[in-house]
């Protein structure tokens, strides 16, 4: 009964109208999900069965549950979170996120019902309930919070907020991936988005920031966990595990990049070469009627052949970072990108040796077997059957854990050190003994290699190579996965690279839309949050050097990491 | 090999023994010549000043020792071997530096910054760092306990978690002390290390630049601030116009009318034209 | 011997094309050290904006007198473009890290792209480009080389674009002012200039010769794509670089060497290695050479390397 605060004293006794507004607008959006939408069952799953709410319906529910608490919050019996938590802003958020998911559901069963006069009640009932939770909720002041670095919790407690965190994030991930209907898709996005919007804007995710940092090695784990049980839910569908099989080899790709742009700053336009080489060296190895090399060694030799191939194409193009830097290495690594595409589009036998069939590329080529373990056959375990992408999405999964595992390990060394130091001042650097060309040309061999070695794997979920799988759209990509996601992070380009290739597979009907969305995206993002998603803390610090106030935070928050891990040591 | 000795020299008087010598250093932009045959000899435990009007050529001339510019003529020569201009070269050499503008890595912590004055000391790969066998554990443990120690040594162990950008002004120009302390050299150039520091700090520096100088290594130091400069050194050379006016001890330098006229006489701000010409050259 | 006249031939015709895209490059490199990787794409739009002038206005013409409208609205087009871009994207980035306004260009470069691809009505397919009274049509026969009438335009084009852009930075104030501010930005702004205004006109000028280049293009393919600029602005950058990037007259030179190493390569390089196929490698490969062993260019030029 903490009565000191001074809002809570003021809506404790009598709650205010605003609050009473909201309230009711909360209480009529869920009323609404409660009775039918529509007349037509074949709109938004089904909701026209009353007390039985669809799947849309209890998204709202759910967003008036997350409401429910924020109104809590604010009738300040609950002191300890509500000085975290600003429920002001994340009510607000979330009153804009319900009226517009209400508004979009009218025009789909507008649409596709045909005509308005296929809406129940029910729609306007929750319709009118958002519209009331906005006029509540901006009308109710919002107050300065504790910064959430200075708060401790139960270790225990932590760690349960992260794994309620990751379950959330598998189930999402398999409910997502389940919708086949556009519009229900759009829908759960536009919920996901402002939901995760409101929760930020409340300050949850700074806590839960501090919180991942604090615990990362359980979230680590958890997260592989979660990503290894994936599979388990999708119940030997092959249409989700293709494309999430399709979302690993671009993170795992794109991971690679981050060692050479996040890590070592250098820009590399020309990344997706190296996939293409360790793709096409896989190929033309491989026991395809078309490969044109005739020695065919376990795939596990392949593998390391790819990934020094691509290494040394690596060194190649890293050679030239000892005379040019900035811009202009950049242009070197793009047209270097375009040597191997125009070279690997020519070497059909009429313009040079028959290595790589030309365009046509190289087909046909036969599922992985490692050992006596084929991964174009359907496994079960568990009673659950496990088919071909499946096999190929836990080969993938290992790879990404070995490349997050060089990442991560790399970035916290001596290596690591002389990065951000080149990175920071070359010439400084330089001064100080650090080997400047040494770490450069490392940073793009190594990042090549692991880009060989996730290419070697690409070419056999592909069944086929061909040059224009490898084109500078698709390094922008990857670039734009690493932008979007954070420079220098991993959580950050898993996120990048998720959202980059989920949503184009799921918003099919925006589909020729995607290139345009995300030349805007590369723009927006470099103006407006240049860090990147999840950033890391040095990366948002180089974005925004005259942030004094964001270096300072971020120091304290460094230090009270020091603090915390070494009371714990 | 990770640590370097701590025998004091007898006493600030010089051992004889030269550590750096160049000789007849010319370094040419183009048609400008900043550096005209210049002449310069530190002995172990010496500190050396290095003082001179705006453009005179001092930090063109600094350049020229540290390898960060290859001189148009002349030789210098460290502990009797001729370097390879190459900055990595001189620093691994035993020849560390700091900056006139403060060259920090600003959004590394000090700790950080002064682990990687560590770099070249230190040999941990990219397999070693991955795998991180008990080696690598050791190394890393004493890189950042040697770090540790110099930024105390620098008054500086209680900011060791700060990040550089930070620091006030004059725990910055300590922290690139400490950063070049830590890649062992033998020689330190220090370029004007109390700009912009009220009169205690200096005072504070110079007790550091003694206690450096009592670890044995020589200094040299350039320096606008007279007084600083004429009761911290044991040698002075006064630069003009990029040609040595005058070398001798404090009291020698301090009492020729020349140094006054070269200073208050007619100041040339030709810094200006300098950088123009160097930046053409590059 | 005619061979080798008619591979001159050509390398200066599509060195001339190369030409006015890169001083684009060069001019605005020149001023705010800033490789406006999206100029292709204002070259693209110039073509296409040559195209929709012609469509809306002269659809069915085929006189001279249309060439100098479509001319127009391919500059206006590219011009509007190119100074959208600089205010929205560019200008906000003046001071960040290098990284930003080259990524932000890669994003207009793809957003143009897919804009054109999308909104412009056909261009998901090429598109035919209007055949010009004179200036298209059947070749001529000079001794044992073939010279084409979209050849003599493109060559033309450049001599007039580089007089008057001579004209243009040596004898008025503007062109001074640009000259100040490529030297030395806030001393400039110091003195009086408008640095901003200054940076627009540069990014105006290289848009309209760019602008320009897309009709010379448009009447030597005799059909445009959403496509175009990709290629066509990395040769240019290669050409800019080749002449030594923010040398302007470099930029003219480096066009023109590049186009006519290209033919050569075509014609000269023996064994399967040479041949069409192989001509944007050559060209990439030039590039590279080129910035790792003599980055401040043929022309030589003031490069000022900011990682």
């Amino acid at each position: 009964m903490t009565t000191t605060q001074s809002r809570a004293a003021v809506s404790n006794p009598r709650p205010s109208s605003q609050w009473l507004l909201t309230l009711v607008g909360v209480v009529l959006l869920v009323v609404g999900c409660l009775l039918p939408w529509a007349f037509v069952p074949a709109i938004l799953g089904n909701v026209t069965v009353l007390l039985y709410p669809g799947a849309m319906q209890i998204l709202m529910i759910i967003v008036g549950a997350i409401a429910v608490f924020f109104l809590l919050l604010r009738t300040g019996r609950f002191a300890a979170a509500d000085r975290l938590l600003d429920s002001a802003r994340g009510l607000r958020a979330l009153s804009v996120t319900a009226a517009a998911f209400m508004v979009l559901a009218v025009v789909i069963i507008a649409m596709q019902a045909p005509g308005l006069a296929n809406a129940d009640p029910g729609v306007y009932v929750s319709l009118v309930g958002a519209l009331l939770m906005v006029a509540g909720s901006f009308r109710m002041p919002s107050d300065p919070k504790v910064d959430p670095i200075t708060v401790h919790l139960p270790s225990w407690v932590e760690i349960v907020v992260i794994v309620v965190m990751l379950a959330i994030a598998l189930f999402g991930a398999a409910y997502a991936l389940g919708q086949e209907d556009g519009t229900i898709f759009s829908l759960f996005l536009l919920f996901l988005a402002g939901s995760v919007v409101a929760l930020a804007r409340a300050g949850l995710f700074s806590w839960i920031g501090v919180i991942a940092q604090r615990n990362r090695r359980v979230i680590t784990l958890g997260a592989f966990a979660v990503a290894f049980l994936f599979p388990f839910t999708q119940n030997g569908s092959d249409a989700n595990m293709s494309i999430a099989t399709q979302v690993l080899i671009f993170a795992t790709t794109a991971l690679g990049l981050n060692i050479v742009v996040g890590l070592a700053g250098l820009l590399d336009l020309g990344y997706i070469a190296f996939l293409g080489a360790g793709a096409y060296v896989s190929a033309m190895m491989s026991h395809s009627a078309f490969a044109t090399i005739g020695w065919k060694p376990p795939f596990i030799v392949v593998v390391v052949i790819a990934a020094c191939v691509s290494s040394i194409l690596g060194l190649i193009i890293g050679s030239p970072t000892l005379r040019v830097s900035g811009d202009y290495l950049a242009i070197v690594t793009l047209a270097f990108g375009e040597i191997f595409r125009l070279t690997v589009n020519n070497l059909d036998g009429n313009n040079g040796p028959d290595l790589t069939n030309g365009p046509n590329g190289i087909p046909g080529i036969p599922e992985l077997e490692i050992g006596s373990f084929n991964f174009g056959d359907t496994h079960t375990l568990l009673g659950i059957p496990l088919g071909r992408f499946a096999n190929y999405y836990f080969l993938m999964l290992v790879v990404a854990a070995i490349i997050i595992t060089i990442f991560t390990r790399l970035n916290n060394s001596r290596i690591g050190r002389g990065w951000v130091a080149i990175r920071e001042d070359e010439k400084a650097a330089e001064a100080m003994g650090v080997n400047v060309f040494g770490l450069k040309l490392f940073a793009f061999a190594g990042g090549a290699f692991l880009a060989g070695m996730a290419g070697s794997i690409k070419a056999h979920q592909d069944v086929s190579v061909t040059p224009d799988q490898y084109i500078f759209l698709e390094s922008a990509f990857l670039l734009a996965a690493i932008v979007l996601g954070g420079m220098g992070t991993v959580a950050g380009v898993l996120v990048g690279a998720t959202v980059l290739k989920l949503l184009p597979e799921k918003l099919r009907f925006v589909a020729d839309y995607r290139l345009l969305t995300f030349g805007l995206l590369l723009v927006l993002m470099m103006r407006f949050r240049p860090e990147g998603l999840v950033p890391s803390r040095r990366r948002a610090l180089e974005f925004h050097e005259d942030d004094t106030k964001l270096a300072e935070r971020i120091e304290e928050a460094h230090l009270e990491g020091m603090t915390k891990t070494e009371g714990r040591a | 090999m990770t640590t370097t000795t701590h025998d004091r020299p007898s006493a600030p008087a010089a051992s004889g023994k030269a550590v750096l010598e160049a000789t007849g250093v010319i370094m040419r932009f183009g048609g400008l010549t900043a550096v005209n045959n210049v002449n310069l000899r530190v002995n172990e435990g010496e500190i050396v000043g290095l003082i001179g009007p705006n453009g005179a050529g001092k930090t063109t001339f600094f350049n020229c020792l540290t390898g960060m510019y290859k001189p148009t003529e002349g030789e210098v020569k460290f502990q009797g071997t001729v370097l390879p201009p190459k900055p990595r070269a001189v620093v691994q050499a035993g020849m560390a530096r700091t900056f006139q503008n403060i060259r920090l890595f600003a959004n590394m912590t000090a700790l950080e910054n002064v682990m990687v004055g560590r770099y070249c000391r230190t040999s941990a790969m990219a397999l070693t760092s991955i795998i991180r066998g008990p080696k690598y554990r050791h190394e890393e443990e004493a890189t950042r306990a040697r770090a540790q120690e110099l930024l105390n040594f620098v008054g500086l162990g209680k900011t060791s978690e700060h990040l550089a950008r930070n620091l006030p002004y004059g725990d910055q120009r300590r922290l690139e002390i400490a950063r070049a302390l830590a890649t062992d050299p033998k020689l330190i150039l220090l370029d004007e290390p109390t700009a912009g520091m009220n009169p205690k700090e200096t005072e504070e520096a110079k007790e550091l630049i003694f206690r450096i100088r009592d670890m044995g290594l020589a200094v040299v130091v350039i320096e606008h601030d007279m007084r600083f400069i004429f009761t911290l050194c044991d040698r002075v050379l006064c630069l003009v116009r990029g040609e040595t006016l005058i070398e001798g001890s404090p009291q020698v330098v301090q009492s020729d009318p020349r140094v006054i006229e070269a200073y208050i006489g007619k100041p040339d701000d030709d810094e200006l034209e300098e950088e123009a010409a160097k930046e053409d050259q590059a | 011997m005619d061979q080798f006249l008619q591979q001159l031939l050509n390398g200066v015709t599509l060195g001339s094309l190369y030409a006015l895209i890169a001083v684009g490059y060069t001019v605005v490199y020149g001023i705010v050290q800033l490789i406006n990787f999206a100029h292709g794409e204002v070259f693209m739009i110039g073509a296409f904006g040559s195209l929709a002038t012609w469509t809306l206005f002269f659809k069915g013409q085929t006189g001279l007198w249309v060439l100098p409208f479509m001319i127009i609205g391919a500059v206006l087009a590219s011009v509007a473009v190119a100074l959208l871009l600089e205010r929205v994207a560019y200008r906000p980035l003046r001071n960040a890290p290098r990284l930003a306004p080259l990524i932000t260009a890669i994003g207009i470069s793809v957003f143009l792209q897919e804009a054109v691809r999308l909104f412009y009505p056909g261009a998901k397919s090429a598109l035919p480009f209007p055949q010009i009274d004179l200036v298209t049509g059947a070749a001529f026969q000079v001794g044992g080389i073939t010279v084409r009438r979209s050849a003599i335009f493109v060559i033309g084009a450049l001599v007039v674009c580089a007089v008057l852009l001579w004209f243009f930075i040596n004898r008025t104030k503007m062109g001074r002012g640009m000259l100040a501010v490529s030297q030395d930005p806030d001393t400039a702004r110091l003195m009086g200039i408008n640095v901003d205004r200054i940076i627009a006109v540069a990014f105006a000028i290289g848009a309209a010769l760019a602008g320009v280049a897309g009709v010379a293009q448009g009447l030597q393919n005799s059909n445009i794509d959403f496509f175009i600029g990709f290629m066509a602005g990395l040769k240019a950058f290669t050409a800019a670089v080749l002449g030594g990037i923010g040398n302007i007259y470099g930029a003219v030179v480096g066009g023109l060497v590049l186009g006519v190493v290209e033919a050569m390569a075509v014609q000269f390089i023996p064994g399967t290695f040479g041949g069409s196929p192989w001509k944007d490698v050559w060209a990439f490969v030039l590039l590279i050479v080129v910035l790792v062993f003599r980055p401040q260019g043929l022309m030589g030029a003031r490069v000022v390397d900011r990682a």
